[in-house]
């Protein structure tokens, strides 16, 4: 097998932060080669080297055979290094159709008669024919996540780079993206794909290389990689969630939370009841009704597109409700304005990891607690997410835009977590983040639910949300099909609720 | 389908009654009627150029008036001193333009944001105090472009109008040409655009001469209805105050929005002609309101509530279908 691209002793530095120091690898033709390491391990960076939009300080890239140090961003599109953005980005006033065409037309000197076939194809491939002509601006995060792979696929790349595609799926969508990557690796095309969906790297790539500290810890055999006790150190944690073992082994480990003690009708903090939401003609939550008790960790597992976001996002008031109530701590909240909610005490998570990009990771924070009772605790409760987050202590100074991805979900949280809630709103939270952070973050939660915080959790891992949540709602098509304690359910009954009806196509 | 291509039948059947409507205004209209009609066509033209560079490029220019401006003194020039007709002026003023258009592209490309933005605006002041003090040009006395008066009102009436109408159609030809794709795309992320191949520099250089080309021939228009130029006024930044007016209110990187915009504002500028002293604090008002109101501009909200474009860029499948392919 020949060589498409050696990277040799590669360093950047933003500041005194030494992001890459030295790291070298190669990637074969038409091999697949996956990229895993923890938050803010570089590997963002290391595609924005490859692609032209950073200078490294030091160190070679050679493609093709050829050194491209001063080869320009569109040059190196024309040779046929083609990506995806971590955090999308689709030209939003332009349609689904067009954003494909753009690489075919600009990215490779086609007319538009070629292109406009090409994208057809493409779009079926990454299965998004039905959503053609809709502005790329209306889309969901996971689509525009599937259209940057379509758009990176149609300037024909020779050397494809994916920046987290699979991130926030269910395991059926994950196999679909597995395959749109193999379909292209039978194309000839050669990968390198970065993900912290450990089951992409196992079953799609050739060889997987852990990037830490700015090097190259191991490379190799995803399995052997995944099983070398230096991944384990820096990127996998101790939590075995990409293992396929029975869920049975993890009841004893679920906790049945603090609410026992309180007198009864203190218990349900939060109940939505007969909750009935339209989008436009579409129906998409049907009379759903769901309780949560004070000091409960409540999961709601449920594929894309089941109406999780529009349930939470209802109960924060960002859409109104067709019908149903909704009683927050005695109160009618239905309808209510965003911010009065917020005041009463429920915080969310937006999905996508939404941050004030041009303010710093401080101010982030303190946007979070402009309400006033969050205000007094101000500085105590930065303190505490400071803790939780010690990153985000050492990039308190520096602008949001510059976090990498998995950062910026980190400080999402914390955000909710300064306004001193009642109820934390956790919308996909895992997503992106390294196993070992997911792991942290959830034993922080805990630890937050020990001292008497409630939170909703929507999670794509099911066994996961099993495991630590004390309650658990199954939504199918904007339906609750399956609800119980969480320590009752296995795995497969929520899997059989909700692949048996709602198959991936 | 069937449905998409009849509603296109009917709205080309409308533009084309409209156009056969304004055509003949000459005959029917009051004078007054075709004086506004000259302005409106004019500025749609001025709107629709600016629209190229703010709305599409990202290249926020704040000193197109140096285009207007040498149309203007172009015509003056050609027609008072050297005594050739409107149609030399016209040709001149292009040539000018375009000479001119690509020195000056040289320093501004190289500074960014809004760094060129002042740039541009440095350079046309620079070019006002120049021509103040330039013989050639009578200095600040500037020039009575006489043969205006010798022209029938309905031939500028019908020249404005080609040029108004010609502006639109050379934006829609842009914008479904292969560079329109690379446009739009710079129009929604510069970054993502160039990683996907689109070349910035050459896209942009390319649109700021057309843009700046156009300007300078509705220039000589300009003049032409106006009949006298001095440096002040035809390098006063006023011109591109009211391009930018015209293209936000009526919808940043739309071709609708600007027409619309330059419908109201010529309106606008008429009954406010009541209040000398105050019409500049209106029409900013007017501004800051429709921003508040529709932050995409007329054409954005209209868009958004009825769904309705009137010229589509859009690559749609029937299209590709009346194509044969
Ligand atoms: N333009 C920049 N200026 C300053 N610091 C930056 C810049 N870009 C990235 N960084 C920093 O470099 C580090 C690596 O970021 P990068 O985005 O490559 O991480 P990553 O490995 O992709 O992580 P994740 O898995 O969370 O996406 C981070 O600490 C980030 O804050
Ligand atoms: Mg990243």
């Amino acid at each position: 097998m020949s060589e498409l691209l050696r990277v040799e002793d590669l360093s950047i530095a933003f500041g005194n932060n030494q992001v890459l120091k030295g790291l070298s690898f190669e990637v074969n033709e038409n091999e697949v080669l996956g990229i895993i390491g923890p938050n803010g391990a570089g590997k963002t960076v290391l595609l924005n080297i490859l692609t032209g939009i950073l200078k490294p300080d030091s160190g070679r890239i050679i493609y093709q055979g050829e050194d491209i140090a001063k080869t320009k961003i569109v040059e190196r599109t024309y040779m046929g290094i083609g990506r995806t953005f971590q955090v999308p980005r689709s030209f939003e006033g332009m349609s689904v159709y067009e954003n494909v065409m753009i690489g075919g037309v600009c990215g490779r000197q086609m007319t538009e008669k070629e292109a406009g076939a090409g994208a057809d194809k493409i779009l079926a491939q990454i299965n998004m024919a039905d959503k053609r002509d809709l502005l790329a601006g209306t889309l969901g995060l996971l689509d525009r996540k599937r259209l940057e792979i379509g758009v990176a696929l149609a300037s024909k790349p020779r050397l494809l780079l994916i920046d987290e595609a699979a991130g926030g799926l269910t395991e059926s969508e994950v196999v679909s993206i597995i395959d749109i990557v193999r379909g292209a690796k039978e194309q000839g095309v050669t990968i390198i794909w970065i993900e912290h969906v450990l089951q992409t790297m196992i079953e799609g790539t050739d060889r997987t290389l852990c990037v830490a500290e700015g090097r190259n810890v191991i490379c190799g055999n995803p399995r052997d990689v995944m099983d070398s006790p230096e991944v384990h150190a820096v990127y996998l944690g101790t939590e075995e969630d990409y293992a396929d073992e029975g869920a049975g082994a993890d009841n004893d480990i679920a906790k049945t939370g603090t609410a026992q003690a309180l007198p009864p009708q203190d218990k349900t903090l939060l109940e939505i009841s007969g909750l009935n939401v339209l989008h436009g003609d579409l129906q998409a939550i049907h009379d759903v009704s769901m309780r949560i008790e004070r000091g409960h960790i409540v999961s709601i597992i449920g594929a894309n597109g089941a109406g999780k976001s529009t349930l939470l996002n209802t109960v924060m008031g960002i859409h109104n409700p067709a019908g149903g109530t909704i009683v927050f701590e005695g109160d009618d909240i239905t309808g209510k304005r965003t911010s009065a909610i917020a005041e009463k005490g429920l915080a969310m998570t937006p999905e996508g990891s939404r941050v004030f990009a041009d303010m710093t990771v401080t101010e982030n924070l303190l946007m979070g607690a402009y309400l006033p009772a969050a205000k007094k605790a101000k500085t105590e409760q930065l303190e505490k997410v400071f803790e939780m987050f010690p990153v985000l202590k050492e990039k308190s100074e520096q602008l949001a835009s510059f976090l990498s991805g998995g950062q910026r979900q980190m400080l999402s949280i914390a955000r909710a977590i300064m306004m001193n809630p009642k109820v934390v709103i956790c919308d996909e939270i895992s997503l992106g983040l390294a196993p070992v952070v997911i792991q942290d973050i959830y034993a922080k939660l805990k630890e937050l639910n020990e001292q008497g915080l409630t939170f909703i959790l929507v999670e794509q891992e099911i066994k996961r949300s099993l495991r630590h949540s004390d309650y658990s709602y199954v939504m199918v098509k904007g339906r609750i099909v399956l609800e119980g304690k969480s320590s009752e359910l296995s795995r497969s009954d929520v899997s059989d609720a909700y692949f048996g009806i709602n198959r991936f196509a | 389908m069937q449905g998409v291509r009849k509603n296109n039948y009917t709205k080309s059947l409308a533009i084309l009654v409209i156009v056969i409507v304004l055509f003949f205004l000459p005959q029917y209209g009051s004078d007054y009627a075709i004086s506004i009609g000259v302005l409106i066509f004019l500025y749609i033209s001025l709107g629709q150029m600016w629209n190229l560079l703010g709305g599409y490029s990202g290249l926020v220019s704040l000193g197109q008036q140096i285009f207007v401006g040498i149309g203007g003194y172009t015509a003056a020039l050609v027609t008072e001193v050297w005594h050739q007709s409107i149609a030399v002026s016209l040709v001149v003023a292009a040539g000018v333009s375009l000479v001119f258009a690509f020195i000056i592209s040289f320093p501004i490309f190289k500074m960014r944001g809004v760094y060129f933005t002042i740039g541009t605006w440095i350079v046309s002041e620079a070019l006002l105090v120049f021509f103040r003090n330039w013989k050639f040009v009578n200095y600040d006395a500037g020039y009575n472009i006489t043969i205006a008066y010798r022209i029938p009102m309905s031939q500028i009436y019908h020249g404005a109008l080609v040029i108004g109408i010609g502006s639109v159609v050379l934006v829609y030809l842009i914008l479904r040409s292969r560079m329109g794709l690379a446009l739009m795309s710079m129009r929604d992320n510069e970054g993502a655009a160039e990683v996907r191949g689109v070349r910035l520099y050459r896209t942009k250089l390319y649109c700021f001469v057309i843009s700046s080309v156009y300007t300078a021939i509705t220039g000589v228009v300009l003049y032409l209805n106006i009949a006298y130029i001095k440096p002040g006024a035809a390098f006063g930044i006023d011109w591109t105050v009211c391009m930018v007016f015209i293209v936000v209110i009526g919808g940043l990187g739309t071709i609708e929005g600007p027409i619309i915009g330059a419908v109201v504002y010529v309106i606008l500028r008429q009954y406010l002609y009541s209040f000398p002293g105050i019409s500049m604090v209106i029409l900013g008002a007017v501004a800051v309101a429709i921003i508040l109101l529709m932050p995409k501009g007329i054409m954005g909200a209209i868009h958004k509530k009825f769904g309705v474009e009137v010229f589509s860029v859009r690559r749609r499948i029937d299209e590709r279908l009346e194509d044969g392919s």
